[in-house]
């Protein structure tokens, strides 16, 4: 499958309508719109407030997302529309096929098992056996649609990233108006429950990490063709049984009996947090491990060039994660102020462009050109380097920790404002670093402040 | 012969789509061709999380419109449908029934349902029961409510079978039973 895949619509000019990949595409996206129509259309033109909150809400939660998936590749990022395309097989041709799918297998299930059983453990095996299939279908069509965008293990995780995404916030959706109509009247309320429930609690661990993970699987048999068939097969294959895995854990009863003993909310809010960290802490592993098979063979040509007015070590490897990158930040505003902060974004930009355009053996003189023109920039407002190179101090997490509790005590924010504005100056007449968790408390204790006066203000309104 | 590039993304979109087809199409097909299940009467289904009811005889089970993850059993007794479910409601037994009644008024056929009466479960748990008449069936419906929780039968049948199975329905009724205290 994935060897076909990976050789049909690689090289030569790109022209969609010429691949049956592209009809397909369409044919389902518009076959699934139909069913969810079908089945929630009613239900949403009769509860027009319900509906507006749950679709604004849950694509906002899902904006949130899209962009911190969206860095993960910060290197070689993935083609927006491709990203699209992978929302919409994940939200319509997945969720509407799983709706049909869900509804069957449970009957099967049923007419096979007890009825206790299926009350039980139904949702841990219809879920991740349909829905897991069908949106890892949905990272092979992305494949079959435009195999040259998928270049490394890294692209197929994030595109099976934005397969569950779409899926997952679809999926939101749908149990928002299951609430509303539960409960009777076209309210934001059921809606604002199922947000904190299923977006708050449970967003961080559910199907975008489910399919990143098979994603990732795909991506593997089509790229590595110096292994074996049965190896790239095996992989994908490990790779979906893993996403299942957190899928069926996720839905299980597991863990719900052995901490029912702990009162009231407590013990199924343990249990999904022991759940959620198994599953994210899987996720993170395997991230760690692709983007580092992705890190070091793209830069490893800018780094042989040796050429400190293109890229130095330091700066090479601070393009490496949004933190690092954030850190380089971070230190050309401690030396050379806010206007250093705009020539590093863009020189990092470049810096990872020519990085890829290196691996690729396609080098341009325009992008040499950004690189120095930002270089130049640096230099005038004296930032000799944008290294992501951190320090830590005490004042540091002294600045974090009076963060934290301007949530309770808003006057403490004169600490992090104080720690800021002395360390900052001092910093740059010295021509030394700044502990980034300078920034961060200052951050923290301004958002922390602003939630206790929006919180005060509802109050002294009679809203709490 | 080697396939063209064209041919090769045609047989990837293929299985594709035989792959969607098979969860789309196909689990519907093999559900269909398994046939429903008859359930031993007498003995307690766990028709929901919290809620249990002993069918009446001769009962089979209709697994496509039940969900035990949603608290709905639906029967199918000699041509009648007999369908019990859990639902959260916060109003009263007579709020209870007056939505229950607007319900079942919405359905195509049904039209015409009779004022309420108190209804006692086995458990002791007091309800409400209604009967209701359309063009061509009719049937009743019984409601028990307890600790914002509501345990709803709704019976409908022809004529001829609703008369030979009430008896034994509206025993199996009465056996609907709230497991946990609320």
């Amino acid at each position: 499958m994935t060897a076909v895949a990976g050789q049909a619509a690689a090289g030569g000019r790109w022209a969609p309508l010429r691949w049956p990949a592209s009809w397909l595409f369409v044919a389902l996206t518009v076959s699934g719109a139909v069913v969810l129509a079908g089945a929630f259309g009613v239900v949403a033109a009769r509860n027009p407030l319900a509906t507006t909150t749950a679709v604004v809400l849950f694509t906002l939660h899902g904006l949130v997302f899209a962009l911190i998936l969206r860095s993960i590749d910060y290197l070689e990022p993935e083609p927006v529309w491709m990203l699209v395309a992978a929302l919409i097989w994940g939200g319509v041709i997945a969720a509407g096929n799983a709706l049909r799918a869900n509804v069957a297998l449970e009957s099967i299930l049923t007419k096979l098992t007890s009825l206790t059983f299926v009350r039980d453990w139904a949702a841990a095996v219809e879920g991740p056996t349909d829905e897991e299939i069908l949106k890892t279908l949905g990272i092979v069509a992305l494949v079959l649609l435009a195999r040259r965008n998928v270049n490394s293990v890294l692209d197929g995780l994030v595109y099976g990233a934005f397969v569950g995404l779409g899926f997952q916030e679809v999926e939101n959706v749908i149990y928002s108006l299951n609430a509303v109509v539960q409960a009777d009247v076209d309210s934001a309320g059921p809606v604002v429950q199922t947000f904190v429930v299923r977006g708050l609690l449970a967003g961080l661990w559910s199907h975008t990490v489910y399919s990143a993970i098979a994603g990732a699987g795909v991506a593997y048999a089509v790229l590595r063709t110096d292994r074996s068939w049965a190896r790239r097969l095996g992989v994908a294959l490990a790779a979906l049984l893993a996403a299942w895995s957190c899928h069926f854990l996720w839905n299980s009863p597991l863990l719900d009996s052995a901490t029912g003993g702990l009162p009231g909310a407590y013990g199924p809010l343990f249990a999904v947090l022991v759940k959620g960290a198994l599953i994210l802490t899987l996720f993170l592993v395997l991230l760690r491990i692709v983007r580092r098979g992705e890190y070091r063979p793209l830069t490893a040509e800018l780094a042989a060039r040796g050429d400190p007015g293109l890229a130095t070590p330091a700066e090479i490897a601070a393009l490496r994660t949004a933190r690092t990158r954030r850190s380089a930040r971070w230190n050309a505003f401690v030396a050379g102020g806010l206007a250093a902060i705009r020539p590093v974004r863009r020189l990092q930009r470049a810096q990872a462009d020519l990085a890829v355009a290196l691996n690729q053996g396609r080098p341009s003189s325009a992008i040499v050109d950004r690189v120095y023109a930002q270089r130049q920039r640096l230099t005038q407002l004296g930032v000799v380097e944008a290294t992501g190179a951190r320090r830590s101090s005490i004042v540091g997490w002294v600045s974090v920790a009076a963060a934290v509790l301007c949530l309770f005590f808003p006057f403490l924010l004169i600490v992090p404002i104080g720690v800021f504005a002395w360390t900052v100056p001092r910093a740059r007449r010295r021509g030394v670093a700044v502990d980034p968790k300078v920034r961060t408390g200052l951050v923290l204790g301004l958002v922390l402040t602003a939630v206790w006066l929006i919180d005060a203000a509802a109050r002294s309104a009679g809203l709490g | 012969m080697a396939l063209s590039r064209w041919g090769r993304n045609l047989v990837g979109c293929v299985a594709v789509a035989a792959g969607v087809a098979a969860f789309s199409l196909g689990l519907p097909g093999v559900d269909a061709a398994i046939p429903d299940s008859t359930v031993p009467a007498g003995r307690p289904l766990d028709f929901a999380q919290d809620a249990s009811v002993e069918p009446p005889p001769h009962a089979r089970l209709v697994a496509d419109q039940t969900s035990p993850t949603e608290g709905v059993l639906t029967l199918l007794v000699d041509g009648v449908t007999y369908r019990v479910s859990e639902r959260p409601f916060t109003g009263t037994l007579d709020q209870l029934a007056t939505r229950i009644a607007d319900e079942l008024r919405s359905q195509k056929g049904l039209q015409a349902v009779g004022a309420p009466h108190v209804a006692i479960s086995d458990q002791g748990v007091a309800g409400v029961q209604a009967a209701f008449t359309g063009q061509n069936r009719s049937g009743w419906f019984t409601a028990f409510l307890r600790g914002g929780v509501a345990l709803v039968a709704v019976v409908d049948g022809n004529d001829a079978s609703l008369t030979r199975n009430l008896q034994a329905i509206d025993d199996s009724v009465e056996t609907l039973r709230f497991e946990a205290q609320a």
